[in-house]
């Protein structure tokens, strides 16, 4: 345990150098690593969404790909395809950029839904099929996704179904002016980006803090409060679709992941309530421009367990 | 609806939802209430009560512990065949509990058994109410089980817990069945109640309008409610010590035909032919007159006065006396209850205390009370006549109905060794009724106004229903014109009159008393003494401040009640040449003393007053397993009663430390002699009602500061308890700081963002250690001495003052 919190430290170092004054995005990102979640950075052009996704996939050792999404994006750009080997006659699979330990999907909303599609099977279960063929992917496969919310001639909103699968939606929003003062004298002198990030977490390291994660007690009165959020995201007037159980069961593991950060081995009710924004914020903003205030409606619709039942 | 979001959730848990168990607590309750008040131990029944809610509780820990704590353990058939076997033999246990008590002679009735049966069935069913229907099954016997109580009882705890039983009833009702009902009607297929919460509905409606019934009935629902509605004895051969009511069913006359048959009374003594005579009676209670009687002087100087002297000496030589110089009266040894029954003159079912007048006397010499004939002075004797009511023939005293009579009391008496022809009759007597009797000529009044019966005694075993009537006091002043208060001389004068006018609104405020115009009534008689002079000065003295009327009755008898003392040993000197000056310069003696002073004296004040003799029944003379107050010759008593409007007598009690006649009044008639009680106290004793009046506006004032003081007291001490109560105890004491310092805790905020907002580290570690006790399922192992230290450390960081200024800071 100790190892892994000095590990986690370092991660978390790592990540803040790469993105000044973030301190609170950055944990949310690292809670949804270690609870196998996927993430999507919906912001502003030019707030370090992609900064971030970089300085993620570099810290964590393993192998890092990159799509650019556009409209002429096609699946098999994503997920790979057949090609026939007239020397064997036989057909053999080339992979795509899915086949990696780390995705980064820039501007997914640009891409057409057909293509989105094709990350449905590969984010859900972690493999992906080509002709009859089921193909795994790497146990600690994450898939961290951006887009621009501002933008939308030639944009596609992502589906719900796409949306269920992501484990949380961060804003990374301006930094403070003292954190752009900084930020600017980092860039002094630099005329080429020469900043390496040196991994911090091997796979193994990974993959054995994600298993410590699952670990984590949810005891039952923190989930019947759980249950009672989700069920009130169903009531809720302004939601159109409330909170599906895989929902329920992503919300459990990121407050799991936040229960760990915060050096517990047990969620407390807090913890649901910490990550409820980013987690919630994925499932109902399509229902709703006001979706923090719908959140907070919805968190104080529910009696906070105090005591074990 | 907030209980709809409860039961959205279905907890695992094996232990029943608190509502039902706090549902068949109240019906526990009502019927511990019933027993307690017919059972001869009441530390028995708590025990057994204790014992058979305990047990199912017991069974359900063993339960827990062989098979685990889930709620799926119900799923198992034989499990739950074997729970319900439990509960047939638990049902059955206060039979067996009766053979066992029955020996010792501390049994309870057939039907209290009964009740006790369902109570065990009730409180079984309740605590496995997990079980499907058994919780329902609960319900409805602990519904029934009400139901049966508030018929047979008219205690005021009994109908409190049944309408307590009634509020959660309803809410447990609607809890359960609310959103089948509420669906239904916002689809508008159906506007009906489930069919199965629509029983228990109209079961409880049932309830509610017995219970009204039994509670407005009063008092005559006893005499003729509750007749036959559960066993009895009585009607033939067999005899139940247990039975309900001794008396029974009306065996009334026949019952001398086989003595067996009409409860608890031996009766081989009853039979015996030494009963004993009016005078006896008396001679036991207050032992033997004084023999020889000193003479004294009598004024002989008028015709009318010496003819009255001759029909005193006439009364005397008939036996019809009583002395008041008597001998001390020897120390009534201790009596046994079987004793006490073997002796009864006569036994009493009804709201007691309760007094009944046999003989009057009129006229008093210094020494004895005598009772001539009234001649032209007897008051008209009201007539009486035969009326048919429920079926039964009725005795009715035809009597000028008077607004000041305004409730009804019924009593049943059953003679058995009072040998006397005189009705032992409640004061304003209705009507009476004796089974199968409908003889006119039967009763009579004699010459001296008290009603008789026809022959030389009543038969022992007759049993009499009396319906009286209870007079309300603030309208008897009214409709006599009466005025209490003090006289209207000064400003302070005029407000207290207006004072107690306002507490008493009828009363008129121009009064005027009505005083025996004829000075030559025997009511209002005195003996012609040196006594007469000290007794006018008593008098002025105690009604000097007070208007004529109803307040100076009052005052005469407030007084000898509070300024003398009752000691049946302080009798009268046989050298004394009144008994009344003797009772003057002992400053007390016994009751009859009191009595005859107290006519005296309202005589003296011009208020018609006969003397009654008869018998006073206390709570202590009653009996609970027979139901009935046991009357013998320690029941004896004798009291004033005055004539205040020419047709009726009421009694009066100037004799400390016996009940005062029943007397009925309103609720606000209640509430405004209250009030100005308190107004008089308070500016009687300024100080202690300013000390009183500051410490009550204190206790509002500071009642948050109070109520926390009050808890932390009690935190202090039960924070030396089991770690985890420890912790418990301090969160909710935390929990009261910051409601009572005006920042209540939202519930959908948890414990730790609250309690961080006054400091972010404050109690920090007390909020960890909170945390680990109650979300971690891998236990919590602080030591025992530093748990203390953290909530101690909690409870001083966030103190009242803290949260204040926390407060103040942020509207600012």
């Amino acid at each position: 345990m100790i190892q892994t919190t000095s590990k986690i430290d370092a991660l978390r170092e790592q990540l803040n150098k790469s993105l000044v004054g973030k301190q609170d995005v950055i944990e949310l990102v690292i809670a949804c690593l270690i609870a196998r979640g996927h993430l999507l950075f919906d912001d502003l052009p030019g707030l370090g969404k992609t900064t971030l996704a970089k300085a993620l996939a570099n810290t964590v050792g393993g192998m890092f790909s990159r799509v650019q999404c556009t409209p002429d994006l096609l699946p098999s750009d994503v997920i790979g395809f057949n090609v026939f080997d007239q020397k064997n006659h036989s057909f053999d699979f080339r992979k795509g950029p899915v086949f990696s330990d780390l995705l980064l999907t820039d501007e997914i909303n640009r891409a057409t839904p057909r293509t989105q599609s094709a990350l449905f099977e590969a984010m859900a279960e972690r493999q992906v099929t080509v002709d009859n063929q089921s193909k795994p992917l790497p146990p600690t496969f994450m898939v961290i996704a951006t887009q621009n919310p501002v933008e939308s001639h030639g944009a596609y909103p992502l589906p719900e179904a796409q949306l269920d699968r992501f484990a949380m939606k961060l804003k990374i929003g301006y930094p403070n002016s003292e954190d752009e003062v900084s930020m600017l004298g980092q860039f002094v002198g630099e005329a080429f980006s020469n900043q390496v990030i040196q991994p911090v977490l091997t796979l193994e390291e990974l993959s054995q803090v994600q298993a410590e994660v699952a670990l984590v007690e949810v005891c039952e009165s923190v989930r019947r409060y759980l249950v009672e959020l989700g069920a009130a995201t169903r009531e809720h007037a302004s939601i159109e679709l409330g909170l599906s159980p895989r929902g329920l069961i992503t919300w459990q593991r990121v407050a799991q992941a936040w229960a760990f950060l915060q050096g517990r081995n047990f969620v407390i009710p807090d913890d649901i309530q910490a990550v409820a924004h980013p987690v919630l914020n994925l499932r109902i903003s399509n229902s709703s421009e006001n979706a923090d205030l719908i959140i907070r409606e919805i968190i104080e619709s529910v009696a906070v367990p105090v005591e074990k039942t | 609806m907030a209980f709809s979001s409860h039961s959205r959730v279905k907890t695992t848990a094996t232990w029943p939802p608190v509502e039902s168990l706090v549902l068949a607590i109240l019906a526990g309750l009502v019927v511990l209430n019933l027993r307690w008040d017919m059972h001869k131990s009441a530390l028995l029944i708590v025990a057994e009560t204790v014992f058979y809610f305990s047990l199912p509780v017991v069974f359900m820990v063993w339960l827990q512990r062989r098979f685990g704590s889930d709620s799926k353990i119900f799923e198992q058939r034989r499990l739950v065949f074997g729970i319900q076997a439990g509960a047939v033999l638990f049902g059955l246990l206060p039979v067996l509990f009766q053979f066992l008590t029955r020996t010792f002679s501390y049994g309870d009735p057939f039907e209290v058994t009964a009740l006790t049966m369902l109570m065990n069935a009730t409180w079984y069913l309740a605590v496995f109410s997990r079980i499907q229907r058994f919780g329902r099954g609960a319900f409805v016997i602990g519904s029934c089980l009400v139901l049966f109580v508030c018929f047979m009882t008219q205690s005021a705890q009994v109908f409190v817990f049944a309408f307590l039983y009634l509020a959660i009833s309803l809410w447990w009702l609607l809890g359960n069945y609310w959103e089948r009902f509420e669906s239904k009607t916002i689809d508008g297929e159906s506007k009906s109640l489930p069919v199965r919460s629509l029983t228990v509905v109209v079961t409880f409606v049932l309830l509610v309008c017995v219970g009204s019934l039994a509670l407005f009935l009063g008092p005559l629902r006893q005499a003729v409610g509750t007749t036959g509605f559960m066993p009895t004895s009585g009607g033939n051969s067999w005899y139940d010590a247990y039975a309900r009511s001794g008396i029974g069913d009306g065996d009334m006359l026949t019952a001398s035909e086989n003595a067996t048959s009409s409860g608890a009374v031996d009766s081989n003594q009853l039979i015996e032919d030494d009963r004993p005579s009016m005078y006896d009676i008396v001679s036991e209670k207050f032992d033997g007159p004084v023999k020889k009687k000193k003479r004294r002087n009598r004024s002989q100087a008028l015709s009318a006065v010496a003819k009255e002297i001759d029909k005193v000496v006439l009364a005397e030589q008939a036996g019809r006396s009583f002395r008041t110089v008597r001998e001390p009266v020897q120390k009534e040894e201790e009596r046994k209850l079987q004793d006490r029954i073997t002796k009864a003159l006569f036994f009493v079912e009804g709201e007691v205390p309760a007094r009944f007048g046999v003989d009057t006397f009129h006229h008093f010499d210094g020494w004895d009370w005598t009772k001539p004939d009234l001649g032209q002075y007897r008051l008209n004797d009201p007539e009486i006549r035969v009326e048919e009511k429920f079926g039964k023939p009725w005795f009715v005293l035809r009597t000028e109905k008077r607004d000041f009579l305004t409730a009804s009391q019924a009593h049943r008496v059953k003679m058995m060794r009072l040998d006397t022809n005189s009705l032992p009759a409640p004061p304003f007597l209705k009507s009476w009724h004796i089974q199968q009797v409908d003889q006119l000529d039967l009763f009579k009044w004699n010459a001296r106004g008290s009603l008789v019966m026809d022959g030389e005694f009543i038969p022992s075993h007759t049993v009499i229903d009396f319906v009286s009537e209870i007079p309300n006091h603030h309208i008897l002043r009214e409709e006599v014109k009466l005025s209490s208060g003090k006289r209207a001389d000064s400003t302070w004068g005029s407000f207290w009159n207006w004072l107690d006018g306002w507490a008493d609104s009828n009363v008129v405020s121009a009064a005027y008393p009505v005083i025996e115009a004829d000075l030559d009534s025997p009511y209002i008689q005195v003996a012609e003494n040196g006594t007469k002079l000290r007794l006018q000065e008593v008098l002025n003295k105690v009604t000097e401040d007070v208007n004529p009327g109803w307040a100076q009755v009052d005052a005469i008898v407030n007084n000898l009640r509070s300024n003398f003392e009752l000691d049946p040993t302080r009798v009268a000197s046989p050298e004394c040449e009144d008994s009344v000056a003797s009772f003057l310069d002992q400053a007390g003696g016994p009751s009859y003393l009191f009595a005859t002073t107290a006519t005296q004296m309202l005589r003296l004040a011009g208020y018609r007053t006969r003397l009654r003799s008869g018998f006073l029944v206390q709570r202590k003379d009653f009996d609970r397993v027979s139901r009935q107050s046991v009357v013998d010759t320690s029941n004896l008593h004798m009291w004033p009663e005055v004539c205040i409007d020419g047709r009726k007598w009421i009694p009066v009690e100037p004799t400390p430390g016996y009940p005062l006649p029943r007397n009925v009044q309103t609720f606000w008639q209640w509430t405004k002699v209250k009030l100005v009680t308190a107004i008089n106290w308070a500016v009687g004793n300024p100080l202690s009602s300013i000390s009183t009046l500051a410490v009550a506006f204190c206790s509002v004032w500071f009642r948050k500061e109070l109520v926390i003081t009050v808890c932390w007291l009690l935190w202090r001490l039960l924070v030396m308890g089991p770690a985890n109560l420890r912790l418990r105890f301090t969160r909710q004491f935390l929990d009261l700081r910051f409601w009572a310092a005006g920042l209540p805790r939202p519930a959908f905020v948890p414990i730790g963002q609250w309690y961080s907002q006054i400091e972010p580290d404050s109690a920090s570690e007390f909020i960890q250690c909170w945390h680990a006790a109650n979300f971690s399922q891998s236990g919590w192992d602080t030591p025992r001495g530093q748990t203390l230290n953290v909530c101690k450390q909690a409870v001083a960081t966030l103190t009242y003052r803290r949260i204040r200024n926390f407060i103040n800071k942020n509207t600012l």
